[in-house]
C-alpha cells in the first residue's frame, strides 16, 4: 500500500529530518505512528499524502509516486490533519462538493456517523467547535472508503465521550482492505485500536512491529525492586516497577502497555528490537 | 451522485466538479463584489442626476461605462488573486492539494471560472445595469427614444476583455506564487516591470537619439514604417505567447506546491 525507500528530507539546509527512512505499510492494518515532539510524524504523513516532496528517495502509494498527486491515487487517500480550517458552508454543502471525488463515498454511513458523533450538521462548519469539526472530518474520512487513511492526532481536541465514540466508530468500520495510519501522542487513546506500532525517532523508523508479535515477544509486568529477572526496560511506579521483560514461550501473554513500550523503545530501542531480531534470525 | 472515472487523463466531470467547488467556496466573496460594484456604479450615476438640478440633464449609462469596465477588470483581478487562497495556509492546503483531481484540472478550472465565467457574468451584469439605468432615466425624463445600452461587442470593449485575459494570467500566477497579499504583490510586480521597461526604453531612446545626432543615423523612416505594419499583429502574438507562458508558470507552481 505504502512504500517509502531511502527517504531524505530537510526543512533547513544541513539539518536533515529524515535520512534514509524506509517503511512499508500494508492494507488491512491500523498503524500507530508514535514519536517524540518534532520527530517528524506530521512531516512523514505529509510525504505519504504528497503534500511534501522528498529531497531524495521515493514515497509510493499503490505503486505510484505520491508527489505526482494523480487523481487515481488521491481518490484512494484521505488525510485528516491535526490542525485544519473548514469553509463557512453547511456540512451537507461540504459533502456535496467533495464526496463525488471519492468513487466509493458512502453518504448513508456519513449521515449515520454524524448522528453517532453528535455533530450539528445544519450549522456552518466554521461555526462548529474544534472538536465538532474534527468529528465531522473523521466521519467524512471514513465515509470516503479510501484505501489509505492518514490521521494526525485524531483524538486531540475530542472530549472523553467523543474519544470513546471515535474508538467505537473506528472499531465498527471495515478496515480489511484499508490501511490506516494514526499518528498520536495520546498513546492510551489507541491502545485497543492499532494492530501495528511504528516509532519514529531521529529521522528513522526505530521500531515497526505488529501488536501480535509484540505480545508474543514481550511481557509487561509490575515487578518488585528486588526482582532479578532480565529486564529490558523499567520505570518506577507506585509500589514497584513497570517493566518490559522478554516473554517466555510458555508464559501467558500480557496486556501491552503502549506508553511503557514507547518509552522503552525511545530509551533502549536496540535492546528491545533485539528480541524481534532473534526470531527472524 | 455522479462519480468521476478515476482516469489520470483530463476528466470533464472532475473539471465541472472543481468549478462547482470554486463557486460554492467563493460565492460569498463574489456576491459581495458584484453587489458592491453595482451599488457604487448606481451611486456614481445617481449623484449627478440628484445634484444637477436640471431636468434636461439626462445622464445615460455611457457616463459610467468606463467605470463599470474598470470595476470589471479590477474586481476580476482581485477575485482571481484569491481563488487559490487555500494553498497558502497549512490548515487549508490539504483540501485542495489532496482533492482527487489532476493539477491540470484544478488549474484549468480556476482559470475558466475567473476568466471566462467571470467575464460572461460581468458583461451580463453590466448589460442589465445599463437596461436598469436607461429605463430609470427614460421614466424620469419621459423620453423613451434614446436608449444607450451597453454594447459588449464594441471594439474597445473587446480589447478590454483581451487586456483582462492578459493581466488575469499574471494575477493567476501571483495567486499561486505569493503567500499573502497576492493582489497587491502582483500589482507591485507589474508596476515595477513597467517602470523598468520605461527606463530601458528611455535609455535606449537616448542612445538612439545620440547615434542619430553623431552618426547621421538613417534607419528612422524604415523603423517606423515596419513598426506600424506589424504593431497590431505583434501585440496580439506577443500577448498570446505571454498569456501561455504565465499560465504555464502558474500550472508548474501549482504542480510543485507543497505545504508550508
Amino acid at each position: 500500500m505504502v512504500s517509502i525507500t531511502d527517504l531524505t528530507f530537510a526543512f533547513k539546509k544541513n539539518h536533515l529530518l529524515f535520512n534514509g527512512l524506509n517503511l512499508e505499510l500494508q492494507a488491512g492494518s491500523i498503524y500507530g505512528l508514535f514519536g517524540l515532539n518534532g520527530a517528524g510524524k506530521t512531516t512523514l504523513l505529509n510525504h505519504i499524502s504528497g503534500l511534501l516532496f522528498p529531497k531524495s528517495g521515493t514515497c509510493e502509494i499503490l505503486g505510484k509516486s505520491s508527489r505526482k498527486r494523480d487523481p487515481e491515487t488521491l481518490s484512494e487517500l484521505y488525510v485528516l490533519p491535526e490542525q485544519f480550517d473548514l469553509p463557512p458552508i453547511p456540512a451537507h454543502s461540504y459533502v456535496n462538493i467533495h464526496a463525488p471525488f471519492y468513487p466509493r463515498f458512502d453518504e448513508e454511513y456519513m449521515k449515520h456517523s454524524l448522528m453517532e458523533l453528535l455533530v450539528e450538521g445544519d450549522k456552518n462548519l466554521n461555526e462548529l467547535s474544534y472538536g465538532q469539526r474534527k468529528k465531522f472530518l473523521i466521519a467524512f474520512a471514513l465515509a470516503t472508503n479510501a484505501r489509505l487513511l492518514l490521521m494526525d492526532e485524531p483524538t486531540n481536541g475530542l472530549d472523553i465521550p467523543s474519544k470513546s465514540q471515535f474508538r467505537k466508530i473506528m472499531a465498527a468500520s471495515d478496515h480489511s482492505k484499508r490501511c490506516v495510519v494514526i499518528s498520536t501522542h495520546q498513546v492510551r487513546d489507541l491502545e485497543a485500536m492499532i494492530d501495528h506500532l511504528t516509532v519514529l525517532n531521529d529521522g528513522k523508523i526505530i521500531f515497526h512491529q505488529g501488536i501480535d508479535n509484540i505480545a508474543k515477544k514481550l511481557s509487561f509486568e509490575k515487578i518488585a525492586e528486588d526482582d532479578n529477572r532480565f529486564v529490558l526496560y523499567s520505570e518506577e511506579i507506585f509500589g514497584g516497577k513497570a517493566a518490559i521483560i522478554p516473554k517466555k514461550t510458555d508464559s501467558n501473554e500480557t496486556q501491552i502497555d503502549l506508553e511503557l513500550l514507547f518509552n522503552g523503545i525511545i530509551q533502549k530501542g536496540d535492546v528491545i528490537n533485539q528480541q524481534f531480531v532473534r526470531e527472524a534470525v | 451522485m455522479n462519480k468521476p472515472g478515476q482516469s489520470i487523463s483530463f476528466s470533464m466531470l472532475r473539471f465541472q466538479l472543481i468549478i462547482k467547488r470554486f463557486f460554492v467556496l467563493n460565492q460569498k466573496n463574489w456576491l459581495i463584489g458584484f453587489l458592491g460594484a453595482t451599488g457604487l456604479l448606481l451611486s456614481f450615476w445617481l449623484l449627478p442626476v440628484i445634484f444637477s438640478g436640471s431636468a434636461s440633464a439626462q445622464i445615460h449609462f455611457q457616463s459610467i461605462e468606463g467605470m463599470a469596465l474598470f470595476f470589471y477588470t479590477a474586481g476580476g483581478l482581485a477575485l482571481t488573486s484569491r481563488i487559490f487562497f487555500e494553498l497558502h495556509s497549512s490548515n487549508n492546503a490539504f483540501q485542495l492539494l489532496t482533492l482527487p483531481a489532476s493539477t491540470l484540472e484544478k488549474f484549468s478550472a480556476a482559470w475558466f471560472v475567473s476568466s471566462v465565467v467571470y467575464t460572461a457574468a460581468a458583461i451580463t451584469a453590466i448589460y442589465l445595469l445599463s437596461i436598469i439605468i436607461e429605463t430609470i432615466s427614460a421614466i424620469r425624463f419621459g423620453f423613451w427614444g434614446n436608449f444607450q445600452l451597453f454594447n459588449p461587442f464594441e471594439n474597445d470593449n473587446l480589447q478590454r476583455y483581451a487586456s483582462y485575459f492578459f493581466y488575469h494570467s499574471i494575477f493567476l500566477l501571483g495567486a499561486i506564487y505569493f503567500k499573502k497579499n497576492n493582489f497587491l504583490k502582483t500589482l507591485l510586480v507589474i508596476i515595477t516591470f513597467f517602470i523598468g521597461l520605461f527606463f530601458t526604453i528611455a535609455i535606449g531612446g537616448l542612445v538612439l537619439a545620440f547615434m542619430m545626432v553623431t552618426d547621421d543615423f538613417s534607419f528612422e523612416y524604415q523603423l517606423l514604417e515596419t513598426a506600424a505594419i506589424w504593431q497590431s499583429l505583434l501585440t496580439y502574438l506577443i500577448g498570446i505567447f505571454l498569456i501561455a507562458l504565465f499560465l504555464l508558470f502558474g500550472f508548474l507552481q501549482l504542480k510543485n506546491k507543497q505545504v508550508a
